[in-house]
């Protein structure tokens, strides 16, 4: 699953949502556990198997004004938390 | 375009924004109305522990900056959360607007009510009356609507029963044309809640601007209300309707809809009307969004917050021909987002921002205050729905960045610079950048602004008809 979302906390959000399960319990994913690998599209995994110019024209403005560090962090330690691994 | 053109571009003569306050209503916006439908008996008086009174509603800071008591950057050095703060002596007037009781807004509801379909105890519309007297925006003759007696016809089971804050009933709305979906009481609820707030949104204008009503001649709608019946849904004009109620006896109007993008097309379409010579005085309107109050509530209910979209927001502006000093629309580079534009922030955000910059040979950092979608942050961030207008400030930025006119460590910092704090409710279009306008005009007439970037975005998707987004944008300065 790969999030594209700007806000730390949302993103973390989210990405519990897709392995645990809903943390606000208010949509259908409530108490539902996926466990599916989740990523920021902003992340070196990510980036690196993008074609270069699709991520220049997409993503590449919106990853300046995105606060990256935040987000790669709320993220892997989402991914910590349910798979062991980051 | 030629200077001699340039010369003649129109200007905007006036900005009002006026708020209402609407507990009692908040239980008919869109999500409470889903999540009421539920039957979960423990929701009602929940919501109702959380409703502000009026007093905490004008005290709340950003409503303060609405009206232009405040100015959006000192809500900077407010503490968070806002709502804790409450403003001491706040007063519900301000040079831009007001703020109404929804006692004096059960008022406007009836007297905005042409087919009997609003019926409110007498009691209240007495005190409704007498409110809107010391507004001293209406005429005897408009306030006698206020009391007249009730005719209204449709069956009880047809009806809207309406409800103070605290719960006690009020009266009823009544429901239009029999087994008429788009007619449901509801539905007249929201359109009669939008036509009363663009309405006293209108007065207020042309009492600031001192205007007579009679002196406008054509309305632009760009409220998101869908007015119309069982063959035509959205068939409009609810600019007229406006019209009608504001005293305007020489204006006809139309609707402009593009989600909450409306509001920057209508500007646009008013000061070419103006400019073409067709209308010297034009009014844009933007009624209040009913269906948005309670939109984020349960964010709000899980903080233990009080319900903040309680209050309905409408927007009116007065578009005039040149005048040498007056604060022009920059209609020779009209920024927008064509369907070849795409959906990437960058695609947008050149054609919205840097397209239109470089026909002016503006560079990002040579506009002073940029106005985007200014939600109020503390409304938006309980519901995950993040700080929108700091998303669109650091887009902005990292344009600049692209463009080698900052660095990118001051992405943090145009913000602060360049842009504001989100302070409007979350009343769909009402946020879209124009209410900053209230407050650019003075600074502008003033010089302590050279100019300032207007920027709307509208979420087509949302109707499914397109997955395509909108945008429009436009640049207000003073000639040199």
């Amino acid at each position: 699953m790969i999030l594209g979302a700007a806000e730390p906390v949302y993103v973390e959000m989210m990405a519990e949502t897709v392995t645990a399960g809903d943390p606000t319990y208010t949509g259908p994913l409530a108490g539902v556990s996926l466990g599916l690998p989740v990523y920021h599209v902003t992340e070196p995994e990510v980036r690196e198997i993008t074609d270069a110019s699709v991520y220049q024209e997409q993503i590449a403005l919106s990853e300046i004004a995105m606060e990256t560090e935040k987000i790669w962090e709320s993220i892997r330690a989402v991914r910590a938390k349910n798979s062991g691994s980051t | 375009m030629t200077l001699d053109q340039v010369g003649a571009l129109p200007t905007i003569r006036g900005v009002s924004c006026i708020l209402a306050h609407t507990p009692g209503l908040l239980r008919y916006g869109s999500k409470p109305t889903r999540e009421l439908a539920k039957n979960d008996s423990t929701l009602l008086p929940r919501m109702q522990q959380h409703l502000r009174s009026f007093g905490d509603a004008v005290a709340y800071p950003p409503n303060q900056v609405f009206i232009g008591n405040r100015t959006p950057e000192s809500l900077w050095d407010v503490p968070e959360p806002w709502w804790r703060y409450r403003e001491a002596n706040a007063n519900p007037r301000g040079p831009f607007g007001q703020i109404v009781s929804e006692d004096a807004f059960w008022g406007l509801l009836r007297m905005s009510d042409d087919f009997g379909l609003v019926d409110i105890e007498r009691s209240r519309l007495d005190r409704s009356a007498r409110q809107l007297r010391a507004t001293e925006l209406w005429t005897d003759a408009e306030l006698e609507r206020v009391v007249r007696p009730a005719t209204a016809t449709s069956s009880s089971e047809a009806q809207l029963t309406l409800h103070a804050a605290d719960g006690s009933q009020v009266g009823h709305v009544a429901r239009g044309y029999p087994d008429d979906s788009s007619q449901t009481a509801d539905i007249l609820l929201e359109n009669l809640a939008c036509k009363a707030s663009g309405a006293l949104a209108i007065k207020q204008l042309l009492c600031q601007v001192g205007m007579a009503p009679s002196e406008v001649e054509y309305l632009l709608g760009c409220g998101e209300e869908a007015v119309g019946d069982r063959y035509q849904r959205g068939g409009g004009s609810i600019s007229k309707a406006m019209a009608e109620m504001a005293g305007c006896t020489n204006a006809t109007g139309s609707d402009v809809k593009a989600f909450c993008c409306a509001p920057v097309h209508a500007l646009v379409l008013a000061g070419a009307l103006v400019q073409s010579g067709i209308y010297k005085n034009v009014v844009v309107v933007g009624g209040a969004s009913l269906a948005k109050l309670g939109m984020k509530m349960l964010g709000h209910l899980a903080k233990d917050m009080p319900l903040l979209e309680d209050t309905l927001a409408a927007v009116a502006i007065l578009v005039g021909p040149a005048n040498r000093s007056g604060v022009r629309l920059r209609l020779d580079a009209v920024g927008r987002h064509t369907v070849m534009s795409g959906g990437a922030a960058g695609a947008i955000y050149e054609a919205l921002v840097t397209k239109p910059l470089d026909q002016l040979g503006l560079r990002i950092t040579d506009v002073d205050k940029y106005a985007v979608e200014l939600h109020n942050p503390e409304i938006t961030f309980p519901a995950g729905a993040g700080n929108v207008p700091r998303t669109n400030y650091r887009i902005i930025a990292g344009l600049a960045v692209m463009r080698g006119e900052i660095q990118r460590d001051q992405v943090e910092a145009f913000e602060r610079t360049h842009g504001m704090p989100g302070f409007v409710p979350t009343q769909g279009h009402i946020p879209a950048a124009l209410p900053y306008l209230a407050h650019a005009l003075p600074r502008i007439r003033d010089g302590s602004l050279r100019n300032a970037f207007f920027i709307a975005k509208g979420s087509l998707f949302l109707g499914k008809m397109t997955n395509m987004s909108d945008g429009m944008s436009v640049l207000v300065d003073r000639a040199a």
